[in-house]
């Protein structure tokens, strides 16, 4: 995905947080960042531990039309949130 | 059954604590997060496999009856429904909202390293101990309250199981065709729940063959807390009714096995602590196998908060109800028992509740 390199990178760190903090807390900033997404100047890097979230964030924002990619970095995993499709 | 052997029944539950703790780790089949997406995301997608293990079980229990005349109706860990028992399913269903996990879901992820649900377990355990203070009033008022003379269901009408199998066939299959029984996640070896579900069945069955009644496993966090009191304040749990009495008594040939709450070495001890450590332990190895697990340190103070008041709420809510929904859901509701349904009721009502403070507490 090449949005990355084009897109300013917003991270937001999830990891240690208990369920389902995961999924309002993304959800929050998806809706606060929503211009920014939209557009494609920014794409949100969310990092969990949470196994579940691989399966919720994935398939909320792609409900709201979002492009997502999941990939696990070392003991965790990293999801992608970019550019409305 | 292994009731004849104490260290053989601990060994077969470790053993299914083990396969259990791995199972939900793999497919974060969370009982309580099952129920609050449904009120909080309108996600009704891992409803239908936990209808599955239920249907499922219901089934292997009727088999079971057939085959080995295991008389399950009558299971010693179930009785008469009573107030207690809905009101302890409604404060269980806010309960493990806030906790962000149930009795056995806060072991699975505990297991895996989050330190959230490590919280919520102390709650847990403290508000067993909270519950042992209040626990000769709460009786006075099961006794008062009881609804049913029957126990299940299936003693009243013994077809009505078959009937509800034979009923629930159709919607799977079709479910299945739909494609709803399939998520998509992208978890390492994640494990489908329809398939966490036939799993939980079998192995449900394997506890009935190995004690003679469903899995059940609060009353071991009790028995945590009662050896923890009874070091600090021997005189005083010596004093608690709750922890001198047996919740469970069983017959084994010529000997009466009895077991409990309290600090002592039963049938509990034998039979429900095994269970919890081998959860534990399950997660926990599971996760190290697919190098995930890590501590990633406390939560934010308010889920910290939740998850502790969360857990009192569940422990409480556990023991007015005689057991946590894994032992109703997973075990009454197949059996039919009349308490399970109340307890359901409930809790599925404190869902609900519990799903609408989540976002206040954590956001406002």
């Amino acid at each position: 995905m090449g949005m990355e390199e084009e897109a300013k990178i917003i991270e937001l760190n999830i990891l240690g947080q208990m369920c389902p903090a995961c999924l309002l807390v993304v959800l929050k900033e998806i809706n606060v960042r929503k211009d920014e997404l939209r557009s494609g100047r920014a794409c949100l890097v969310i990092r969990t531990d949470h196994r579940d979230t691989t399966r919720t964030v994935p398939e909320s924002a792609r409900k709201m039309g979002y492009e997502v990619e999941v990939r696990k970095v070392k003991t965790y995993y990293e999801i992608v949130v970019g550019r409305k499709v | 059954m292994l009731l004849f052997d104490s260290h053989l029944l601990a060994f077969a539950h470790f053993c299914i604590g083990l396969a259990l703790g791995s199972v939900l780790y793999r497919s974060d089949f969370c009982l309580a997060g099952i129920l609050r997406d449904v009120f909080l995301f309108r996600d009704f997608s891992l409803l239908r496999p936990l209808l599955l293990a239920v249907v499922l079980t219901m089934f292997l229990f009727l088999l079971a009856r057939l085959v080995w005349g295991l008389p399950l109706e009558s299971s010693p860990t179930f009785g008469r429904a009573s107030l207690p028992g809905l009101v302890g399913g409604l404060v269980f269903g806010i309960g493990m909202v806030l906790a962000g996990g149930c009795i056995v879901s806060t072991l699975y992820k505990m297991g895996g390293g989050n330190l959230a649900n490590a919280i919520s377990f102390l709650g847990i355990v403290g508000g067993s101990m909270l519950y042992a203070e209040i626990h000769p009033f709460i009786r006075r008022v099961e006794h008062l309250s009881l609804f049913s003379r029957e126990v299940s269901l299936g003693q009243t009408w013994p077809l009505a199981g078959w009937l509800i199998v034979c009923a629930s066939i159709p919607l799977f299959l079709l479910w299945q065709r739909q494609g709803k029984m399939v998520v998509s996640a992208a978890a390492d070896a994640y494990l489908q729940p329809w398939r966490a579900a036939i799993v939980l069945a079998g192995l449900n069955l394997a506890a009935c063959l190995a004690s003679g009644w469903p899995i059940g496993i609060s009353t071991a966090y009790a028995k945590i807390g009662a050896f923890i009191e009874a070091l600090l304040v021997p005189g005083h749990v010596a004093q608690l009714e709750y922890f001198q009495t047996s919740s469970l008594v069983v017959q084994s040939g010529d000997t009466m096995l009895t077991g409990g709450a309290g600090p002592r070495i039963d049938l509990v001890f034998f039979s429900e602590m095994p269970l919890l450590v081998g959860i534990i332990a399950g997660s926990f190895l599971t996760a190290l196998y697919l190098r995930e697990f890590r501590v990633y340190g406390l939560p934010p103070t308010r889920q910290g908060l939740a998850a502790f008041g969360g857990g009192l709420l569940v422990a409480l809510g556990a023991r007015l109800a005689g057991g946590c929904n894994v032992k109703y859901v997973l075990g009454g509701l197949p059996l039919l028992s009349y308490q399970a349904m109340l307890f359901v009721g409930g809790m599925v009502v404190g869902a609900w509740v519990g799903a609408r403070l989540l976002p206040i507490i954590f956001f406002r």
